[in-house]
C-alpha cells in the first residue's frame, strides 16, 4: 500500500520545481500561450495515461495503447478517404479501438494470458496492421472543421485540453467515490480475495481494457486532427510515456495502488521536461533517455519512500520473505545429534 | 533438564498497540511448552521475536545460557530455532519439493542438487509419516496439506527448538494425531517445543508447561499438572466462562436449498437438502470433498453435473456474485488468501462485500459505510477497533472475525462456513456459536463444515458425513455421537 496523499503532494512539489527550473532554462517557458500549447501537446498522453492507471491499479498493464492509437487513426483516415463523413469515420475509429481493447480483455480474462504478454502481442499486432493498411503513405488533407478539434480553442483553452481535463476529473471521482473504484483496488491487492467477496473480477477487467481501447481511439482522433495526418507510425514510442506517467504518478506496478490525480500531474511533469528541453534546444534522444530514467527512477523512489514512510510495509516485506531470506546456514545434523545425547 | 531458551523482559509495541509487556519465558530441553491466550494476546508476536521476524523493543534473549541477538530469520535458524508460522507460507507455483527446500537448497558449486534434496525429503517424510507427493504444485494442495508442507519444512531443519504457532488450526483429526505423535517423538529426542493453540484439549494432551498471555503480559507460567482447564480459561480471559455452546432449540423450517446429483472433481453424486433455520453439519476427513462442495455452491467451481434448487426453483450459480445475489455466502477455509484483502484496512474488507448496500447509483455513501463498519467492529469485538487498521496486522483470530463480520452485515439466507472457528480463542468461539445460533433463529440456514466433531455435535441439527466425495451417512440430532461421525468418515 502506498500513501496516496503523500505521493500526490510530492508530485505537486516536483512539478513546481520542474516548472521553475525550466523557466530558468528557457525564457519562452513562462508564457501563458506556450504553456497552453505544451499542455495541448500532451493531451493524448494524458488521456491514455488515465485508463493505464486504472489497469495498473488492478495489477495489469496495457502495452498496446499507442499501437491502437496508430491503427484506429489510420482506419479513420482511410474511411474518410473512401468517402465517409469525417466525424462518422472518427466515431467508427473510436468504436474500433474499443474492439481492440475488448480483444485484449478477452485474451486476459477468458484465456488467462498475463496482461503483459497479451498486450505485448497486440502492441506488435496493431502496429503491424496499421503499417499494413497504410504502407507508409499516410492520409492528410482533412477538412478544416475536423482540424479545429486539435487546434481550436474555447475561450483560449484548447479543445483537447478541455477533453482531457473532463475525463480526468470524471475518472478521478469514479476511482475514489464509487463501487467501481473500490473493485479496482480489491482486484489489485488480492484477486482471489476479491472474487470470493463477490467482486465481478472479469467484468471489471473487461471494462478497463475496453476503456483503454476507447480512449486510445479518442486520442487517435485528437492526434490526427492536431497533426493533420493519419499515419501508421503515429505516437511510435508512446507506450513508454504512458507507462512512465502512470508509474511516476504513483501507480504500483504490483497492483493495489494508484491515483488519477498523481498520474495527471506526472503527465504535466513529463510535458514540462520535454518541452523545456526542446525549447532549450536539447536533442530529442536525450528526452527519451530522460523518460526511461523517470520510469525506473520513480519505481525505485516509491519503493524506497514506501518503505521508510509506512512502517507497516516494512513488516509486510519481512513477513512475505521471512522464509525466503534464510540461507543454508543451519546447524548440521551432527550438531543436533550431539545435543540429543547430552 | 537444562534450559534451552530464555526470554527476559521482552517488550514490543506497534503503532497504537503494546503487543508485549516485559514478558519472561523459558523453555527447557525436551519440554513441550504451551503458549495460550486470547486472540491478540501477543502469542504470535512473541514467536516472531524468537524467530527473528520482528525485533523486540527491549529485553534479552538467551539461547543455551548464552545471550544472543536474533536480528533476522537467518539468525534464528542458525541457532537451531525452526518455526511453523501461523499464516500459511507456501509458494503456490512451486512444487512441494521446491517449497520444502525454498530456504535451504542443497547445492554444489552453485548447482542445485535435486537428487539429494529429494532423498532428504523422502527420508524425513518417512521418518515422520507425513506423505505428500513431491512433484505436485503447492497451489493444488488443500489447506491442511499446505500446512503439513509447512510443518515438514520446519522438520527438515533438524532444529533444537521447534515453534508451532497454531499448527492444527488448518488440520483435520488424523493429521492432528500424526502431528502429536511427531511432536512427542521430538520431545523425547530432547527438542524443546513451543506450542500454540486455542484448542485447550490439545494442550492437555501434549504440554508439560503452560504460559498464559493476556494483553501482552504473562499472567501465569506453571506446569500443566498444577492447572485445570477452567484455570486456564479464567487466566486467559480474566473471568469465568460458564457455558460454551449455546442452548439451541431447533425448529427447522421449509427446505430452502436442494442439491441433486452433484458431480465435480472428487464429488460423486451428492444430494442433500437444507432447511431454513437449520444448522447442517458437514463432516469428513481430508479429501472428503467438503470444501469442493462449498465452492460449487458458492460459484467458485462449476459443477460437471447436477442441479441446485433454491426455494424449489432451479438456479445457476456461475460466479460468487450469482451466489451472493441469491443470498448464499461463504466463509472460506483459507481465510488469509480467499477471505481477506490483507493489505487493505478493516473498513475496506468489510465494505467490499457489501458495496451494493452502501452505494447509490454506484456512488459510495461514506457515512453509511462508517456506520456499517463501526457496527461490525463493535458487534464482533474486533480488536484493535480501528476501521483504518490494516488487516494484515490484526491477530489471526481477529482476521477471522473480519471475514465473518463482512458477511453477517449482509442479509444472507444461506451461510456456508468452512472451518469458521479455526484459530479463534475460547471467548470468541463461544461468541461465534451464539452468532450461529442467532442466525439460525432468524431463519437463516447454515452449512457448517468443521473438523471439530465436538463443535458439530453441539451446534448442528443434522450432520451429513462425506467420504471420498460421497455421502456416507446422515445423522439426526438424536443419533449424534463422535464415534458415529468418525466411523462414517473413515469406515
Ligand atoms: N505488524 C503489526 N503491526 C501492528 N500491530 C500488530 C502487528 N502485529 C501484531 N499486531 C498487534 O499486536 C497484538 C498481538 O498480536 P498477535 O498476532 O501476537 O496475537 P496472537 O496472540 O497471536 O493472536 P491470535 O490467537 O489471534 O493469533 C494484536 O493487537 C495485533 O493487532
Ligand atoms: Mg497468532
Amino acid at each position: 500500500m502506498r500513501d496516496v496523499k503523500k505521493i500526490e503532494l510530492i508530485l505537486l512539489g516536483i512539478m513546481v520545481f520542474v516548472f521553475v527550473f525550466m523557466s530558468f532554462l528557457s525564457k519562452q517557458f513562462l508564457n501563458v500561450s506556450t504553456l497552453l500549447q505544451i499542455m495541448q501537446l500532451s493531451a493524448e498522453l494524458g488521456i491514455m495515461a488515465i485508463p493505464m492507471t486504472l489497469i495498473v491499479i488492478t495489477g495489469g498493464i496495457d502495452l498496446s495503447m499507442a499501437s491502437t492509437l496508430a491503427l484506429s487513426g489510420v482506419i479513420m483516415g482511410y474511411l474518410w478517404l473512401f468517402g465517409l463523413n469525417i466525424w462518422l469515420a472518427a466515431i467508427l475509429a473510436v468504436v474500433f479501438a474499443g474492439t481492440a481493447g475488448l480483444f485484449n480483455a478477452v485474451m486476459i480474462t477468458k484465456f488467462d494470458i498475463p496482461p503483459l504478454l497479451a498486450t505485448l502481442g497486440t502492441w506488435a499486432l496493431y502496429r503491424g496492421m496499421a503499417t499494413g493498411i497504410d504502407q507508409g503513405r499516410g492520409v492528410s488533407g482533412f477538412p478544416q472543421g475536423f482540424l479545429k478539434l486539435g487546434e481550436g480553442t474555447l475561450m483560449g483553452i484548447p479543445y483537447s485540453l478541455l477533453i482531457w481535463a473532463t475525463i480526468s476529473i470524471v475518472i478521478y471521482f469514479i476511482v475514489i467515490k464509487t463501487r467501481f473504484g473500490r473493485y479496482l483496488f480489491a482486484i489489485g491487492n488480492n484477486e482471489t480475495g476479491a472474487l470470493y467477496s463477490g467482486v465481478p473480477v472479469k467484468k471489471i477487467k473487461i471494462i478497463i481494457y475496453v476503456l483503454a481501447g476507447l480512449l486510445a481511439g479518442l486520442a487517435a482522433v485528437i492526434y490526427t486532427s492536431r497533426v493533420g495526418a493519419a499515419k501508421s507510425n503515429a505516437d511510435a514510442n508512446g507506450v513508454l510515456g504512458i507507462v512512465a506517467a502512470a508509474v511516476l504518478g504513483g501507480a504500483d506496478v504490483k497492483g493495489g495502488s494508484g491515483t488519477i490525480f498523481g498520474t495527471t500531474i506526472a503527465v504535466l511533469i513529463i510535458a514540462f521536461i520535454d518541452s523545456g528541453l526542446t525549447l532549450a534546444n536539447i536533442q530529442q534522444t536525450v528526452q527519451e533517455v530522460i523518460l526511461g530514467i523517470i520510469l525506473v527512477g520513480s519505481i525505485i523512489f516509491y519503493e524506497y519512500v514506501g518503505k521508510s514512510k509506512i512502517r507497516y510495509s516494512l513488516t509486510l516485506q519481512r513477513d512475505s520473505s521471512e522464509e525466503g531470506d534464510t540461507k543454508s546456514s543451519l546447524p548440521t545434523e551432527s550438531e543436533v545429534n550431539n545435543t540429543r545425547r547430552s | 533438564m537444562s534450559e534451552m531458551l530464555r526470554l527476559e523482559e521482552i517488550s514490543k509495541s506497534f503503532p497504537g498497540v503494546r503487543a508485549l509487556k516485559n514478558v519472561n519465558f523459558s523453555l527447557k530441553r525436551g519440554e513441550i511448552h504451551a503458549l495460550v491466550g486470547e486472540n491478540g494476546a501477543g502469542k504470535s508476536t512473541l514467536v516472531k521475536i524468537i524467530s527473528g521476524v520482528y525485533k523486540a523493543d527491549s529485553g534479552r534473549i538467551f539461547f543455551e545460557n548464552k545471550k544472543v541477538k536474533i536480528d533476522n530469520a537467518n539468525d534464528a535458524v542458525f541457532l537451531g530455532i525452526s518455526t511453523v508460522h501461523q499464516s500459511l507460507v507456501v509458494f503456490p507455483d512451486l512444487t512441494v519439493l521446491e517449497n520444502l527446500f525454498i530456504d535451504n537448497y542443497s547445492s554444489s558449486k552453485g548447482l542445485i542438487k535435486w537428487k539429494v534434496m529429494r532423498e532428504k525429503a523422502v527420508h524425513v517424510m518417512n521418518e515422520f509419516g507425513i506423505h505428500l507427493s513431491l512433484d505436485q504444485e503447492a497451489r493444488t494442495l488443500s489447506a491442511p496439506a499446505q500446512k503439513l508442507l509447512q510443518i515438514l519444512r520446519a522438520l527438515l531443519k533438524k532444529a533444537k527448538v521447534l515453534i508451532l504457532d497454531e499448527p492444527t488450526a488448518a488440520l483435520t483429526v488424523d493429521e492432528t494425531e500424526l502431528l502429536f505423535k511427531n511432536v512427542k517423538k521430538l520431545k523425547n529426542r530432547g527438542i524443546g517445543v513451543i506450542y500454540i493453540s486455542h484448542l485447550l484439549e490439545e494442550i492437555f494432551q501434549l504440554a508439560d508447561k503452560v504460559t498464559v498471555l493476556r494483553n501482552g503480559e504473562v499472567v501465569t507460567s506453571q506446569p500443566l499438572s498444577e492447572l485445570t482447564l477452567a484455570d486456564i480459561v479464567k487466566n486467559m480471559i480474566g473471568k469465568e466462562l460458564r457455558s460454551y455452546y449455546p442452548k439451541r432449540e431447533s425448529k427447522p423450517g421449509p427446505v430452502i436449498l436442494t442439491v441433486r446429483n452433484l458431480r465435480k472433481g472428487i464429488l460423486k453424486n451428492i444430494s442433500l437438502k437444507l432447511r431454513k433455520g437449520e444448522i447442517l453439519g458437514i463432516a469428513g476427513i481430508l479429501g472428503a470433498g467438503r470444501t469442493t462442495l462449498a465452492k460449487v455452491l458458492f460459484g467458485i467451481l462449476k459443477p460437471d453435473k447436477g442441479t441446485i434448487l433454491l426455494n424449489g426453483k432451479e438456479i445457476k450459480i456461475k460466479t460468487p456474485l450469482d451466489a451472493i445475489d441469491n443470498g448464499i455466502v461463504y466463509v472460506p477455509e483459507d481465510k488469509q488468501r480467499q477471505g481477506l484483502i490483507l493489505r487493505e484496512s478493516v473498513r475496506f474488507n468489510i465494505s467490499i462485500a457489501n458495496l451494493k448496500t452502501i452505494t447509490k447509483h454506484g456512488i459510495l455513501d461514506l457515512s453509511k459505510e462508517n456506520f456499517m463498519v463501526n457496527k461490525a467492529i463493535h458487534d464482533f469485538e474486533i480488536d484493535p477497533p480501528f476501521p483504518g487498521f490494516q488487516v494484515l496486522h490484526l491477530s489471526g483470530g481477529n482476521q477471522q472475525k473480519v471475514v465473518i463480520a463482512k458477511w453477517s452485515v449482509r442479509n444472507a439466507s444461506i451461510i456456508i462456513m468452512d472451518e469458521p472457528t479455526q484459530g479463534i480463542d475460547v471467548g470468541s468461539k463461544s461468541q461465534m456459536y451464539n452468532l450461529m445460533s442467532m442466525f439460525a433463529k432468524d431463519g437463516k440456514a447454515i452449512i457448517l463444515i468443521s473438523s471439530d466433531f465436538n463443535e458439530l455435535i453441539n451446534m448442528c441439527d443434522r450432520i451429513i458425513v462425506l467420504r471420498k466425495g460421497m455421502v456416507s451417512g446422515e445423522l439426526d440430532k438424536s443419533e449424534f455421537s463422535i464415534d458415529k461421525v468418525i466411523y462414517l468418515s473413515t469406515k
